[in-house]
């Protein structure tokens, strides 16, 4: 478990920017899912809940999503590209952790696990922070390191054709050992793959593949361009020989079927 | 420090550690039917709710919830008696130990489908483990339990 | 039959739906110390110096307890009549640590927060040493698990701590080498099942207080309350009459809790300290500082004819026990003598093999008993001798299982005090629960792979399986019957109800032996102080065994109304009669309410305590049998495996209560889908668990079992109470070699190292395709 010194009730955006600043080891608190498998020394615990970051918004490009959004409220919005989300957190773990972890602080550790982040990176979400501004989420995740600023929110686009997702878990609660995400807006393609193990990454020659329609061909390029590693979970060789299966199990769920 | 929480309706103010779980509060108010499981989130048998939502009890920090209202199977024995009963003719309880997570997953269930099917109640309750009855038995109880409910609200 | 045959609702269900309070932690005194353990990091390492002067400042903490500071007296953890027939190998503290999560100190605190503190300021320097971690070579490895000069056993189990050796398991009936000289076909393959977590959802806990009389009160989340006193009286070394241990309502055991654990520490606190004390197991040490299903390996060499016929089966064995020797020899011994038993027809059958010491989590009890184990081993082969005859496993099992009314010269050899007389299987009907099984899944009807226009497979297995009934001539049980005044009965014993419901059970023995209705009985269970012994929850047993001493309570007690009616008609036994709560003078026709007569023997004349104890102790095996039929879904993109089906039929002699037996069927199922396809004890290079929580070792949820069918056959034994064989450890045996059977025929692959996760799977598929 960690352990807290003190909790602060934030006021406003500015003031935990100032708490993040001048202190390095204080933390924003978001759902609390991993605080309890961690052994951090947390001084000052920031409560950002009554900053208003737990509404999705509608916006003209599509969805802001405040950092505190759990991943309940996710699967309870309808539309189509919240079905991407049901897909991709369905089998995370249980309906109770659900309502309690966070949209933000998903996105801002970059957890290579995560499926959210997976959808997320195949969506072209950007991600909005208090001093740096937004950035796409494909630019925040190559990043050497997290920043030390402040998530405040997600936006996503509204008009997606589809939001395919499929991942392969050895149990409907444990984690993926490889995960990918696809969908197609005005007619291109983002294809994303997570749990190689590491952060969720982009397969241009896969989405250039599916813009021609060679769904095999695409599911080969996950294998040939992307890296994939060896953790707990499962073996490189054995991630590189299935990730063109996840892809396709992926689009056909979603009645996506090609030559 | 200190904390307001409403606990099964009523207001109260408790001393915590900063760090505190939800659960340790629960349980050290006396309220012993929240058990705990893991210690990861895994398994549900903390299951609470938090302003009407079911949340794991070992994993939420006390102090965010500051002013929510927070029910335990304490809060809802009438319920409980009425599920227990389903769970109890089909002998699917056992040890009992996860079954009042297991009872506030389904009083969330209710909350939110109207007319749950039984991919619904997998659903919602995969994050309930039971290590003694093998689920099948469960999905009978619950799925008798939700159709009486109907019945007596169609008379 | 009133009761016994009907589903009545287990006893305590419904207080426990409501989360009354019920157990262990719901009563810990108020005033009750903390207590916390200093786990080892290392797997193996000798405590070259341990200071506790700084963790002891730390306000609140009340005592901290090295090696130094504990009685040196070896004993084994193990739940097991004594003698004992594990090693005592096992001290409160020592100057050794054998597994990450070994104790190396006690730590009793005000609060958890203080203990937790001075738990990190404890400095212990260790001499870390060369861990032995594999148990195929562990015999020549340059390190002795053991080297401690008092490990002592009660007699020869071949145990040699010298090669790591904990003991030796041998037996033979017929001429192997010829059997397997002459027969058409004879394959060898190699199985290994792994270490398995039970995973009961309660972890391991226990509090401590001294009573008025200061005697040390245990209450405890126990299957063995009886065999806790014994144990804790000698490694504490004090008289057992100073040590109560209670049980109450406990969160699941599967065997987990058929091993002391978290008993020693407060309860060496508070005699230390005089104090109340609680030590409740995290999740991690449940995992790494109890118990686990023992992984074994097994070389299974089958020899049969063209037809069919099985000649000979031949297992070379290995079981991984670990740092200590709990279990060992009875685990690995069932896993030969309660599998090779179902094939009778053999000329030649043989078991030999060893457990070996490592340096990993210690080996215990866990559904099955190691006939899980050798079951899936010996299963496997016979599905393997299906495929090469191209003969339908359900048929392979026809020739060759044993049948209803047949002998099996192994029982001879394994059965304690039974020589050489036969020991016919007279209830046998694993025939029946091979066709009623086999028809309720449609196995014939069903193809045995079948393609789904999405590419994934389906494919269909089968096995079969028995277990015990309790422990001939080792295990027993003892119930007391007392009447009440108001005509109600006390049934006093010593079972532990772990939550199956067997409290209930008893009860419905007891009721229907004394002809009144289920109100009419009090249980009282589990408690050394107040109720008979019975040596615990574990091995099958209690339907069974203490079911029978119930039942034998139950004829004393009737006898001893009808003796006592006769003082109360004033009239000579033979003329009294005793029927559903009422009493007969048969010669005067005068009738007495149960009531009636009990309120008068106790308050008015006579002034008689009506209490009875009966005692038993089994004599034959009575295996339950089962066979189980499993349908999966086999990806072959990925590998995935997805449970479709499982039917299972069992044979449990008669049903006592039908909803019981039928709910321990299923549960029984889904842990062996978690055993054929998810759960495994994973261990680093440095011999630290892997996968010592619930996030990391996956068992099933409800999502992933698919749909489970079990079917109870009404059998009959009658060496049973009402008929009644056991059903608590059969019903997980058949899974995983059902499985594997299913996955071979939809990909062809044949998994012979349990789990069959999806890795294994696929990469199976691609040497099967290079």
């Amino acid at each position: 478990m960690a352990s807290i010194q003190t909790f602060i009730q934030a006021n406003s955006m500015e003031e935990v920017v100032e708490i993040l600043q001048s202190d390095r080891s204080a933390a924003i608190i978001g759902g609390g899912a991993y605080l309890r498998l961690g052994k951090k020394r947390i001084s000052k615990a920031i409560n950002i809940q009554k900053l208003g970051l737990n509404a999705i918004e509608k916006t003209q490009e599509g969805y802001r999503i405040g950092a505190m959004v759990t991943y309940g409220d996710l699967e309870r919005m309808p539309g189509n590209v919240f079905d991407g989300f049901r897909r991709a957190v369905r089998d995370n773990v249980g309906v109770q952790l659900r309502n309690m972890v966070t949209v933000g602080a998903t996105v801002f550790s970059r957890y290579g696990f995560s499926d959210l982040n997976t959808m997320m990176m195949a969506l072209g979400a950007t991600v909005e922070f208090a001093q740096m501004g937004t950035m796409p989420i494909e630019d925040y995740f190559s990043m050497e390191r997290p920043m030390r600023d402040f998530l405040i929110a997600v936006n996503i686009p509204g008009d997606v054709e589809v939001t395919a997702f499929h991942a392969l878990r050895l149990t409907t609660t444990d984690y993926a050992i490889l995960n990918v995400a696809a969908v197609q807006r005005d007619g291109r393609w983002r294809v994303a793959v997570g749990g190689r193990p590491g952060r969720a990454c982009l397969c241009m020659e896969a989405a250039e593949q599916l813009e021609n329609g060679h769904i095999y061909q695409a599911a080969t390029a996950l294998a040939e361009k992307l890296t994939f590693g060896t953790n707990r979970l499962a073996r490189e060789d054995y991630r590189k020989c299935i990730a063109p299966g996840v892809l396709r199990r992926a689009l056909e769920e979603v009645g996506v079927h090609g030559g | 420090m200190e904390v307001n929480l409403i606990i099964n309706k009523k207001p109260r103010t408790v001393h915590i550690r900063p760090d505190e779980t939800l659960i340790e509060t629960l349980r050290g108010l006396g309220l012993n039917g929240v058990k705990q499981g893991c210690d990861t989130g895994s398994c549900g048998v903390c299951t609470v709710h938090m302003d009407g939502k079911a949340i794991l009890s070992c994993t939420q920090l006390t102090a965010m919830a500051e002013g929510r209202g927070i029910t335990t199977i304490e809060g809802v024995q009438q319920q409980a008696e009425q599920i227990g009963q389903y769970l109890v003719a089909e002998g699917v309880e056992q040890c009992g130990y996860c079954s009042p997570g297991t009872v506030m997953s389904i009083l969330y269930l209710e909350s939110c489908i109207a007319d749950p099917s039984d991919d619904d109640i997998l659903h919602y309750l995969n994050g309930n483990l039971c290590r003694c009855s093998g689920y099948e038995g469960q999905l009978r109880a619950i799925r008798t339990y939700l159709e009486a409910k109907r019945n007596e609200s169609d008379r | 039959m009133k009761v016994i045959g009907k589903a009545i609702p287990k006893l305590d269900g419904l207080q426990l739906v409501k989360g009354q309070p019920a157990y262990t932690a719901d009563f810990t005194p108020t005033d009750a110390l903390v207590v916390k353990v200093l786990r080892s990091p290392y797997a193996f390492a000798r405590i070259a110096e341990i200071h506790t002067e700084i963790a002891e400042k730390v306000p609140g903490v009340v005592c901290i307890f090295t090696w130094k500071d504990v009685p040196r007296v070896p004993f084994t953890r193990a739940g097991q009549c004594y003698p004992e027939l594990s090693a005592y190998d096992t001290f409160i503290l020592d100057k050794y640590v054998r597994h990450v999560g070994d104790h190396v100190a006690i730590v009793a605190a005000e609060t958890e927060e203080q203990a937790n503190k001075a738990l990190r300021l404890i400095k212990v320097e260790y001499d870390v040493l060369d861990p032995v971690l594999n148990y195929e070579s562990a015999g020549i490895h340059r390190n002795r698990v053991h080297p401690e000069s008092d490990l002592t056993t009660h007699m020869d189990v071949g145990c040699d701590p010298e090669t790591n050796t904990a003991c030796k398991v041998s037996f033979a009936v017929g001429d192997m080498e010829k059997v397997k000289d002459h027969a058409e076909i004879v394959f060898t393959h190699r199985y290994e099942v792994q270490a398995q977590v039970q995973n009961m959802l309660e972890t391991q806990r226990t509090w401590t207080r001294l009573d008025p009389y200061g005697r040390l009160e245990v209450v405890t989340s126990t299957q063995i309350p009886f065999h806790v006193r014994r144990i804790l009286a000698r490694a504490l070394d004090i008289p057992a009459a100073r040590i109560r241990v209670v049980k109450p309502r406990i969160g699941g055991g599967f065997g987990s809790k058929q091993t002391a654990a978290s008993e020693f520490y407060p309860a060496l606190v508070t005699l230390k300290t005089g104090r109340p004390a609680q030590i409740v197991y995290t999740r991690k040490e449940a995992f790494e500082s109890t118990s686990t299903r023992h992984k074994m390996r097994f070389n299974v060499t089958l020899a049969a004819d063209q037809s069919g016929k099985i000649r000979g089966l031949d297992m070379e064995g290995l079981s991984d026990t670990g740092a200590y020797g709990e279990h060992a020899l009875t685990t690995f011994g069932a896993a030969g003598k309660k599998v090779l038993t179902l094939y009778n027809k053999v000329d030649a059958l043989r078991f030999d093999g060893k457990a070996m010491y490592t340096n990993n989590s210690p080996g215990g009890a866990f559904r099955g008993f190691g006939v899980t184990q050798g079951t899936f081993a010996v299963e496997s082969a016979i599905n393997e001798l299906a495929q090469r005859l191209n003969m339908d496993p359900v048929q392979v099992r026809r020739i060759n299982h044993i049948q209803q009314g047949e002998e099996h010269p192994l029982y001879n050899l394994t059965t304690k005090g039974w020589g050489d007389k036969p020991m016919p299987m007279k209830s046998c009907l694993l025939s029946q629960c091979i066709e009623t099984g086999a028809q309720a899944f449609g196995w014939t009807s069903k193809p045995r792979r079948r393609v789904l226009p999405n590419g994934k497979v389906r494919g269909t297995g089968m096995a079969i399986a028995q277990q015990g009934s309790g422990l001939p001539k080792i295990d027993m049980a003892a119930a007391t019957l007392k009447l009440e005044p108001d005509g109600h009965f006390t049934l006093l014993t010593g079972s532990t109800d772990i939550g199956t419901g067997s409290d209930t059970v008893m009860s419905q023995i007891a009721a229907e032996g004394l002809g009144v209705p289920m109100d009419a009985i009090v249980i009282r269970a589990a408690d050394t102080d107040n109720t008979p012994y019975d040596s615990g929850a574990y091995a099958s047993s209690t339907t069974y065994t203490t079911g029978n001493a119930i039942r034998e309570a139950t004829r004393l007690m009737v006898d001893k109304i009808v003796e006592v009616g006769a003082l109360y008609f004033d009239t000579a036994v033979e003329h009294v009669g005793y029927a559903e709560g009422v009493l007969y003078n048969t010669k005067s026709g005068e009738r007495c309410q149960l009531q009636d007569f009990a309120s008068t023997v106790l308050y008015n004349r006579i002034h008689q305590q009506l209490s009875v104890t009966g005692s038993y102790v089994p004599e034959l095996v009575a295996p339950p049998y089962m066979a189980g039929f499993a349908e999966v879904e086999v990806d072959p993109l990925t590998g995935k495996v997805d449970m479709i089906e499982f039917v299972g039929a069992v044979d449990c002699g008669r049903p006592l209560n039908p909803h019981l037996a039928k709910i321990q069927t299923e549960g029984g199922i889904a842990q062996g889908v978690g055993l054929a396809l998810f759960e495994q004890v994973t261990v680093n290079e440095k011999g630290q668990m892997t996968s010592n929580n619930l996030m990391q070792y996956k068992i099933p949820a409800r999502r992933d079992i698919g749909r489970i069918r079990a079917i109870v056959l009404d059998g009959h034994d009658e060496s049973g109470p009402y008929g009644a064989k056991s059903i608590g450890e059969v019903v997980i045996n058949t899974v995983a070699p059902a499985i594997t059977e299913a996955i071979h025929a939809a990909l062809g692959v044949r998994i012979r190292t349990l789990p069959a996760t999806p890795e294994k799977v696929m990469m199976a598929l691609g040497n099967q395709e290079s």
